[in-house]
């Protein structure tokens, strides 16, 4: 597994020798919508520390950030408690994931779940952990966020 | 007894037989439930025995089961057990027999990103 997420770690480097100066100058604020449904567990925990890099990098260019990370399909199954819905090879990253989306809810950041990706995987919406939101369906959660002018990054 | 009551019951006779060895329809497994003929199983596939034909479902909570396949068991979703993969979703309904969970229906669920 340690082995796994070696070849998927993003390299230091990438975040310190360029800049998004262009994209970012004259902007105070970024809205951002995190849609996440990718249900490989190796890479549903790297998508978890991209989107800390990415805010930490917003903040850290001066912006404030207002963001929602949207979780649907088989992303759902990593963000319930204890080690249900998943198998014995993947509570490793479900534990970490866990951790994350504890973070990020710290951080200020929404979580929410989808309940239709609740009921197709058979998940009980009280097994979600404390900090998610579950709403009743994530496609509507994201036309109303983008509505309001959050930009959608999607992680599938 | 004349010739048209003997007719009748042979001919009611006949149809208990054909009904009574019609083989179990897909409308006859009851959703997400089991009963004294099946039993009811959803789970994650976590391991695919090529060489025993079985898979193991794992529920979303307790240990995995292991399920035997066979000619007779009615797939959907798959055209054959070689459509069987990890972390799928499936839905089970077995039978114990001789030691074994012999699969009468499985449904491999649609993998869909909502």
């Amino acid at each position: 597994m340690s082995v796994t997420l070696g070849l998927f770690a993003i390299p230091a480097q990438a975040q310190t020798k360029f800049e998004n100066t262009h994209s970012l100058e004259g902007l105070k604020e970024a809205r951002v919508y995190f849609d996440v449904s990718v249900k490989d567990d190796d890479l549903l925990a790297v998508r978890m520390e991209l989107i800390d890099r990415t805010v930490t990098q917003i903040e850290q260019a001066g912006l404030k950030v207002t963001g929602v990370i949207g979780i649907r399909g088989g992303a759902s199954r990593f963000i319930t408690t204890g080690d249900s819905y998943v198998l014995a090879e993947e509570l490793d990253n479900k534990r970490k994931i866990q951790q994350w989306v504890k973070r990020f809810a710290d951080w200020g950041l929404l979580v929410e779940q989808c309940a239709i990706a609740a009921e197709i995987f058979d998940i009980q919406t009280t097994d979600f952990l404390p900090e998610v939101t579950v709403v009743g369906n994530g496609y509507i959660s994201l036309v109303g966020y983008q509505a309001k002018g959050y930009s959608v990054v999607p992680m599938d | 007894m004349n010739t048209k009551h003997i007719l009748k019951l042979l001919l009611l006779a006949t149809l208990l037989i054909i009904f009574s060895t019609v083989p179990v329809t897909a409308d006859e497994f009851p959703e997400d439930q089991s009963n004294p003929d099946m039993i009811y199983l959803r789970g994650l596939v976590s391991k695919v025995s090529t060489d025993d034909m079985q898979i193991s479902v794992k529920p979303p909570t307790g240990k995995s089961v292991r399920i035997s396949i066979d000619p007779d068991t009615i797939l959907e979703g798959v055209d054959n057990f070689g459509g069987f993969e990890k972390e799928q979703q499936v839905k089970v309904w077995y039978k114990e027999e001789n030691g074994l969970n012999r699969a009468l229906k499985i449904i491999k669920m649609m993998e869909l990103g909502c």
